[in-house]
């Protein structure tokens, strides 16, 4: 069953500038005060995450809202596994595919068709299996004698067909998505909402943090309203916009 | 105002949650699975080769190509200086440069390791272990393109080839086992202190005077145990000994192994209770 569940997860956030970046400063100040290593309480801490619980199903394609700073991207981050919160339990059950950055793990002097293979081996496919999916993504993309050029000369919304078309062709059962997917045109949006549609259809969860409206009501059919690191609501995603609109205006 | 958040939280499912596994186990796990992919460091640090190949017909060559300036000048200058024959300084100055150019590149760059992977160890779970997997891979390759120098030499002076030269083999076995822990602290180190990578390069220079890698330890005369106790000499010695058909001195061996052990030692502890923490200093 691919299902997420965080049980009380908080993520602390220690900020490290100026001084604390550098051993020096650190060790000097210990020396003047007289402790081995900077006191804790000097430094910056943000609570990022605060004792988030939920559970999301398979199924539930959730759309992560909230104003700036409310920790959507530190969630995500959370759930794609990178992030180990500092308190509290996450169980994710199924292969999960982060898909934040269009240009991830690529290699801009690299051709389309290697970068293919090099994104798909940084998702955790070995290379022959990347081999395998060549044809079946080179068409998705669509990008036809691009591939085979460097990708230094790629618009974002080419690499951005590359980056979707590898993600979803590793078949996650989970995707997260920040916003950026709204880079691409009217035409290859419409080809990445046919292919989301089946794999969402496919019981498999989507988790895409978004400002707009009009793509969380597209997209998605639960909603998650986050504020100040803390859940505020969960729900369907009507209900939570509503909340979420009238929390703005109050 | 909004107050539904209570009766959403308590809608959730009674599941029990297994406990995590202990940073001990997980450190092991990230070490042990990183080295697993080998296909993924492999592929990448091939890539940073073809990097370099990519826009220059020589490619990391030309690095070979300096070191093969360096190696030659320096052996002309300093084989008069030190009144020694070229037939066996050559070799042993160029199995020296060799071998110190491969561990001061490692050092210099598992102190970058995580930095530089930042976006990748911020947007998708992987072992830590597999970008300094790939920072090793990759200096070992350039290590291979820079032995042609050696080849060319040996050739020249006709260097002896035996079997005992295969003791080369776990001599650089035992040189990466010993660089991994030291890398792995590094580059946790460094992704939280960014002062350290230049003062890692500064003390490389230093060392680099400080090792018989330019001269012979008898120089030292009743002073030599300064250069046989020196662990930067022994990891050398691992490769350039057996490789210039000498037997490897036994401190060589025990210092080296004690060298690693110590580092593993001190690494594992250290990695296994900062490693979750490294994906927020990057």
């Amino acid at each position: 069953m691919t299902a997420i569940r965080l049980r009380d997860v908080s993520v602390d956030f220690p900020i490290y500038q100026g001084g604390s970046r550098s051993l020096k400063k650190t060790l000097m100040r210990a020396g003047a005060g007289g402790r081995i290593l900077a006191d804790a309480s000097q430094r910056l801490v943000v609570h990022a995450l605060d004792r988030i619980s939920l559970d999301i199903e398979e199924g539930d394609r959730v759309a992560l809202i909230g104003p700036n700073g409310a920790g959507k991207t530190t969630l995500l981050r959370v759930l794609a596994g990178t992030y180990e919160p500092s308190v509290g339990l996450v169980q994710v059950d199924g292969h999960v595919a982060p898909l934040f950055d269009s240009a991830l793990g690529l290699n801009p002097d690299a051709t389309g068709y290697e970068n293919i293979i090099l994104r798909g081996v940084y998702m955790g496919m070995a290379p022959k299996e990347m081999s395998g999916r060549m044809t079946e993504i080179a068409a998705f993309t669509e990008l036809g004698d691009y591939l085979r050029m460097p990708i230094r000369s790629y618009s974002s919304g080419m690499l951005m067909r590359l980056a979707f078309g590898v993600a979803t062709c590793v078949h996650p059962e989970i995707l997260l998505m920040d916003e950026w997917l709204l880079a691409g045109d009217a035409y290859f949006l419409e080809k990445a909402r046919a292919r989301l549609a089946s794999f969402v259809t496919g019981s498999k969860i989507l988790v895409l943090a978004s400002h707009s409206d009009l793509i969380v009501r597209e997209w998605c059919n639960k909603a998650l309203f986050l504020e100040r690191g803390q859940l505020r609501m969960f729900g369907p995603v009507e209900d939570v916009l509503a909340a979420y609109a009238e929390s703005a205006h109050a | 105002m909004i107050s539904l958040d209570v009766s959403e939280r308590a809608a959730l499912q009674p599941v029990a949650l297994g406990r995590p596994a202990s940073p001990r186990a997980r450190a092991t796990h990230d070490l042990v699975e990183g080295l697993l992919r080998w296909w993924l460091w492999g592929l990448v640090a091939w890539c940073d080769i073809k990097q370099r190949y990519r826009g220059s017909v020589l490619g990391p060559f030309w690095l070979t190509l300096s070191t093969a300036v360096m190696i030659g000048s320096l052996g002309a200058l300093y084989s008069r200086l030190f009144h020694m024959d070229l037939a066996t300084y050559l070799p042993y100055l160029s199995l020296g440069i060799l071998t110190w150019g491969l561990i001061s590149a490692l050092l210099t760059e598992c102190c970058t390791a995580f930095i530089s992977a930042e976006h990748v160890i911020k947007q998708i779970r992987m072992p830590l272990s597999v970008h300094l997997y790939r920072v090793i891979a990759r200096n070992v390759i350039v290590f291979g393109h820079n032995l042609v120098v050696f080849v060319v030499v040996a050739l020249w002076f006709e260097v002896r080839v035996g079997w005992a030269d295969l003791l080369v083999v776990p001599g650089m076995a035992l040189l990466m086992l010993g660089m991994i822990p030291t890398g792995l602290i590094l580059a946790a180190v460094c992704a939280r202190f960014r002062d350290i990578p230049p003062v890692v390069a500064s003390l490389l220079q230093v060392i680099f005077f400080m090792t018989p890698i330019m001269w012979r330890p008898e120089l030292l005369g009743s002073n030599i145990d300064l250069a046989l106790y020196n662990p930067f000499n022994c990891f050398i010695d691992l490769v350039r000994a057996p490789l210039l058909g000498e037997g490897v001195p036994m401190t060589s061996w025990a210092v080296a192994l004690g060298m690693t052990a110590a580092s593993w030692l001190v690494a594992f502890p250290f990695f296994a209770r900062f490693r979750a923490r490294i994906a927020y200093w990057v």
